[in-house]
């Protein structure tokens, strides 16, 4: 038996606007955000006790038919407060993209709002303004995803052809236009009869393997990813320096593989000026908007927008930034480790440039970060700021 | 003609894999009797809802760009059949934005007829089934853990989360068929365990539209469950290797050769199930849920009585409940060296495979080697070394291998 056809034949759809915004209440508030508003939903209701408010009676002129979820209508009302904190406006075309928008990956789906008919299922409701940043981040990404996804394609770096014919240099992938990162990861490239592994402290070097795998479509952020990878006895590969000096030597030879800490050796191997500083909320939001951005283009191209085009806007934004301190107690977990890779690999005779010493990180406290404490808030303030400056089509 | 788009859109766990894989087999038979099940692969289903939703999986959303509407097309295709099938069961996490993009690009402002389908099974069987997909998706929380974050009202958690995103039954057909006529909605409920092998997939032919077209229906290819030891094993597996073992690799030796291929073969084991201490608690979930089926009206095809596995299937609670997280540790061993030989005879292959083909290279090269000494090689090497040596002679070796298209 097939299944039954409606009776009517009319289409199973039939916009009632302010219906399905779960009723006046909740429709007067969409309208008051989409015309700029701060007002908090708790504050909109108790401005508005017998439940009926609509700012103009007409329903709203942007958005969808239904109620979006809470992210949706607090991002909005964020965004209008950081616009009106700074000069700046959040145009009809925003506020409709983030009305409209929808949560990507894994985050919190739609949360209904505290105060209207409350539904015997899905998730519970919310006083939106109560929300996390950590909430509102995946709409936000998702939106820059689709703006970097809608840009015109750029044209492939050509590295220049002294550092391509170098040879001895093998630097690992870049995820950053400015200089390359992962230096201690070896490629199948060039000369592979000579191996040169240019080192720094393992703190730094933490930093940057995240970094790098943030940009690629990596799920975890820093401190999860230290979490799920570093332990007191145990290293990701990407940091194993005594693993990766054995394969290394395995395949051309002991003698053929060098150990290079020299700082001022750097540039002339990485080119520019040496190691970028990691912005942990920099970094951190191009992994979230890497997120979506991988179901929209290739891996290559994901790479290259975020690398190219995205984090030299985050840059922009941000200014000045210090590095990215690594936190207790991953922070001692690689400073031993740090401490029995430079045994180990001192007892297996490799040559160095500089000192094999060089590979444990300093123990001076570190520099507190650039900007204030709470990460995640900062990574939303960014993402706000990059919507509000993104016109369509002016990245 | 009013097109009929049914929309298949969960819950995992209830026979889906094996439905998909007999409606892309048949395609041309069913095209031929007016449905159309579009898509040029068997997963195309899959990679448009996780385009769809903006859902990353491991690498697998680079194969699902544009997905989503390149399905939306063929499924609006004016000269393909009137009637069009889509389904996959991830589609139960779309929220509201993603379900209006769906239901725009098939066509409902155009007047086509929308049918929402969701198959169903009790909560007391779906609970330790999600709690085990995760751990074939490189989990490592415990099943304590799993079940504290699912009962947590909050929802905070990823695994709480997604859990109900696919499962709660009454908020995903309220997502999905909000604004339908509940006739055109549809609930396929699974048969409780003991039923007959084919009344499952009777029940997807009759909700379907199936009935008398001859359907090749191949193996079952629905994933088999593991025991309570295998699971754990698997667990352990995790949280050992996770760190190194890369997601391209975890899928076809851990999830693929060791859980499907191997330890789902044990079937003497303890079967996973809910702890003692939970019954109550998803038992007046389970009749919520079919209470609030029952009312909105919506078509059933079984019985909505088979959702209320706590009630319905005390066969299923064993009188000493096993206890994934304290495993009898002989079992897991046992299970332990099954794994260990099927890894053991999959890397012996292996060897055979890497001797075959470093005797096939060694061939090739002595082959390439004769070939050099054969005089008439020496003669021709001579004759292009003196051509590369004057511009006449390489703009007449240019023109020779033009012409031989070298």
């Amino acid at each position: 038996m097939s299944p039954t056809p409606p009776a009517t034949g009319e289409p199973a759809h039939s916009p009632t606007g302010s219906a399905h915004h779960g009723g006046g209440l909740a429709t007067g508030w969409v309208e008051e955000l989409a015309a700029g508003s701060v007002t908090t939903w708790t504050r909109w209701q108790q401005a508005h006790p017998s439940g009926a408010a609509s700012a103009s009676g007409a329903g709203p002129v942007v958005g969808p038919q239904y109620l979006p979820g809470a992210q949706q209508l607090e991002l909005l009302r964020r965004l209008n407060e950081v616009a009106a904190a700074t000069g700046r406006t959040v145009g009809p075309a925003l506020a409709d993209r983030v009305l409209r928008a929808g949560i990507p990956d894994r985050g919190r789906p739609d949360l209904p709002l505290t105060g209207l008919h409350a539904a015997a299922f899905g998730p519970e409701p919310v006083r939106p303004e109560a929300l996390p940043e950590r909430d509102l981040l995946p709409v936000a990404a998702g939106l820059i995803a689709e703006s970097l996804a809608s840009l015109a394609p750029l044209p492939p770096v050509r590295r220049p052809l002294a550092r391509r014919l170098a040879g001895r240099v093998r630097p690992g992938p870049t995820w950053d236009g400015d200089g390359w990162v992962l230096l201690h990861r070896a490629p199948a490239r060039v000369n592979p009869y000579r191996v040169d592994l240019a080192l720094t402290d393992l703190h730094t070097l933490a930093v940057h393997a995240w970094a790098t795998r943030a940009v690629r479509g990596g799920v975890l952020g820093f401190e999860d990813w230290l979490r799920s990878r570093v332990s007191a006895d145990r290293l990701p590969t990407s940091l194993d320096v005594v693993g990766m000096a054995a394969r290394n030597a395995e395949r051309v030879g002991r003698a053929q593989v060098t150990l290079s800490f020299e700082p001022r050796h750097l540039p002339d191997l990485v080119g520019g000026a040496g190691l970028p500083p990691v912005h942990l909320p920099t970094i951190d939001l191009a992994r979230q908007v890497g997120r979506p951005l991988g179901v929209l283009v290739s891996d290559a191209t994901r790479t290259t927008l975020l690398s190219r085009r995205l984090l030299p806007r985050l840059r922009q934004l941000a200014g000045p930034t210090g590095p990215t301190p690594v936190p207790a107690p991953w922070a001692g977990h690689l400073n031993e480790h740090a401490e029995r890779s430079v045994g180990l690999l001192q007892r297996a005779g490799y040559a160095v440039r500089g000192r094999l010493e060089l590979l444990v990180p300093s123990t001076a406290p570190p520099a507190p970060p650039a900007r204030p404490a709470d990460s995640e808030l900062t990574t939303l303030r960014l993402a706000m700021d990059l919507l509000l400056d993104t016109k369509d089509g002016a990245w | 003609m009013t097109r009929r788009i049914l929309l298949h859109v969960g819950t995992p766990k209830t026979g889906t894999s094996y439905l998909q894989d007999v409606l892309f087999r048949n395609q041309e038979r069913l095209a031929e009797a007016g449905i159309a099940y579009p898509g040029d692969r068997f997963d195309a289903h899959f990679l448009a809802a996780l385009d769809l939703m903006r859902l990353p999986w491991g690498g697998l959303e680079h194969e699902a760009i544009g997905a989503w509407d390149r399905l939306a097309e063929a499924a609006t295709d004016a000269a393909g059949p009137t009637t069009v099938v889509i389904s996959h069961e991830i589609l139960a996490r779309a929220g509201k934005a993603h379900v209006e993009r769906a239901l725009t690009s098939l066509g409902r402002d155009e007047g086509a007829e929308i049918h929402v389908l969701v198959s169903a099974r009790d909560l007391t069987r779906q609970i330790p089934a999600e709690w085990q997909e995760n751990v074939k998706h490189r989990a490592t929380l415990s099943y304590r853990a799993f079940l504290d974050q699912i009962t947590d009202p909050a929802r905070a958690g990823r695994i709480g989360s997604w859990f109900w995103g696919v499962q709660e039954l009454p908020d995903i057909l309220q997502r999905w068929a909000g604004d339908l006529p509940p006739e055109q909605v549809h609930v396929v409920t699974v048969p409780p365990p003991g039923s007959a092998p084919g009344l499952l997939w009777d029940r997807f032919i009759e909700a379907f539209g199936l009935t008398g077209i001859d359907l090749d229906l191949g193996n079952d290819r629905s994933n088999p469950s593991l025991g309570v030891p295998e699971t754990a094993l698997i667990r352990r597996i995790n949280q050992s290797m996770n760190a190194t073992l890369a997601p391209p690799d975890y899928r076809p030796l851990v999830r693929e050769l060791l859980a499907h291929q191997t330890l789902s073969q044990r079937r003497d084991s303890a079967r996973l199930s809910l702890p003692p201490d939970l019954h109550p608690w998803v038992r007046d979930r389970e009749a919520s849920w079919v209470e609030a089926i029952a009312e909105r009206g919506y078509r059933v095809v079984g019985d909505l009585d088979e959702l209320r596995g706590v009630e319905r299937s005390p066969h299923v609670y064993p009188a000493h409940w096993a206890d994934p997280d304290r495993p009898a540790e002989d079992e897991v061993a046992d299970a332990a060296l099954d794994a260990i030989g099927r890894l053991l005879l999959e890397a012996t292959g292996n060897r055979h495979e890497i001797d075959r083909l470093h005797h096939e290279l060694h061939e090739a090269r002595q082959e390439l080697e004769r070939a050099y000494l054969r005089p008439t090689y020496k003669a021709r090497e001579k004759a292009v070394r003196a051509l590369e040596g004057s511009a006449p002679g390489r703009s007449a070796l240019r023109g020779y291998r033009w012409v031989r298209r070298r």
